[in-house]
C-alpha cells in the first residue's frame, strides 16, 4: 500500500524547476512543456510564492523567472537572493523589454526575449544540467 | 506566439484546474492530483482561474478552489460564473487546508487513478509540514 508523498520523495525522482511568472498562461505553458520532458515544474505566481518554495523545497536545480512581475525588479531581486544563498543554481531570466548591459554582470545565466517557445526552455535547461531529452520521460 | 502543448495536446486525463492562494498549499495538492492521474492546471487566486476557464482552447473538467482569495473575486464568485458559463463544470470549493486534502483525496478515489491514490492522512501530514515550514520562513 503507499503511504503517502515521503515514499514519492525516495525514488529516483525528475529533475527539479522552479517557474515564477504572473502571466498565468504563459507560467502554465512553460510548466507544461516542462512536464512534458520529464521535468518536476513548481508553480510561484510571483516573487514572495518564489521564495516561500526556495526556502521549502530542496534540490532545485533550475530557476526560471519573469523579470517584471508585480513590480519591475522582482526577477532581479530573485535572481540577486539565489546568487547569494543558492549560487549553483542556474538561473534564466525572461522579460519583454531589452536585459540589462551585460556590463553589469547580472546575477542570471541566461535572458530570453519574449514571445518565447517553451521549448527553448527545455533546452536551455537539459544544457545546463547535463541531462540529454531522452532522459526522466 | 507558436502553439504550445498546453493547447494542442489530446490528452486522455481529465483536467483539473486547482485554485489556491497559499503556494506551500497548492503546490502539494498539485503534485497529490497528478499522482493521481489528473491533469492539474494551477493558478494562483480566482482572477488567474478565470484567466484560464475562459481560454476557449483550454479544456477544464474540474475545478478544486478555495473560497477566501484576494483578488477581484472569490471562490465564491468563481464558482457562480462557472455555473453560469460552464454549465456541467464540476466545482468543489474547499475552506480550509484540510478539506482541500480531502477533497483532493475524493478526487482521486472517483478519478482518473493511474496509482493506488494516497491516504488522506498522509495528504494533511504533508500540508501539516508544509504550514510549519511556512511558518518557520514568516518568522
Amino acid at each position: 500500500m503507499n503511504s503517502g508523498f515521503a515514499d514519492t520523495e525516495y525514488q529516483p525522482r525528475s529533475p527539479r524547476v522552479l517557474i515564477a511568472e504572473d502571466e498565468v498562461l504563459l507560467r502554465l505553458m512553460v510548466a507544461d512543456a516542462l512536464r512534458e520532458n520529464g521535468f518536476q515544474v513548481f508553480e510561484a505566481a510571483n516573487l514572495v510564492e518564489a521564495l516561500a518554495v526556495l526556502k521549502t523545497t530542496s534540490d532545485i536545480e533550475v530557476v526560471i523567472s519573469d523579470m517584471h512581475m508585480q513590480n519591475k525588479h522582482d526577477g532581479m531581486t530573485l535572481a540577486h537572493f539565489l546568487r547569494q544563498n543558492h549560487p549553483d543554481i542556474p538561473v534564466l531570466l525572461a522579460s519583454a523589454h531589452a536585459p540589462p548591459p551585460a556590463s553589469e554582470g547580472g546575477p542570471f545565466n541566461e535572458f530570453f526575449l519574449k514571445p518565447y517557445r517553451p521549448e527553448q526552455f527545455v533546452e536551455w535547461i537539459e544544457r545546463h544540467i547535463g541531462r540529454t531529452g531522452s532522459q526522466s520521460r | 506566439m507558436n502553439a504550445s502543448p498546453l493547447y494542442t495536446k489530446s490528452t486522455p486525463l481529465d483536467t483539473l484546474l486547482l485554485v489556491e492562494d497559499e503556494v506551500l498549499i497548492r503546490l502539494p495538492i498539485a503534485e497529490y492530483l497528478r499522482h493521481c492521474g489528473y491533469r492539474v492546471l494551477e493558478a494562483a487566486n480566482a482572477d488567474e482561474g478565470l484567466t484560464i476557464l475562459q481560454k476557449a482552447d483550454v479544456r477544464v473538467d474540474v475545478v478544486l478552489s478555495d473560497i477566501e482569495m484576494p483578488g477581484s473575486i472569490d471562490g465564491f464568485g468563481l464558482a457562480q460564473w462557472v455555473r453560469a458559463n460552464r454549465p456541467g463544470m464540476d466545482v468543489v470549493l474547499v475552506g480550509t487546508p484540510q478539506r482541500a486534502a480531502n477533497a483532493a483525496a475524493g478526487l482521486c478515489e472517483s478519478g482518473p487513478t493511474l496509482m493506488k491514490p494516497y491516504e488522506p492522512q498522509a495528504v494533511h501530514d504533508r500540508i501539516k509540514q508544509l504550514l510549519a515550514a511556512r511558518d518557520r520562513v514568516k518568522r
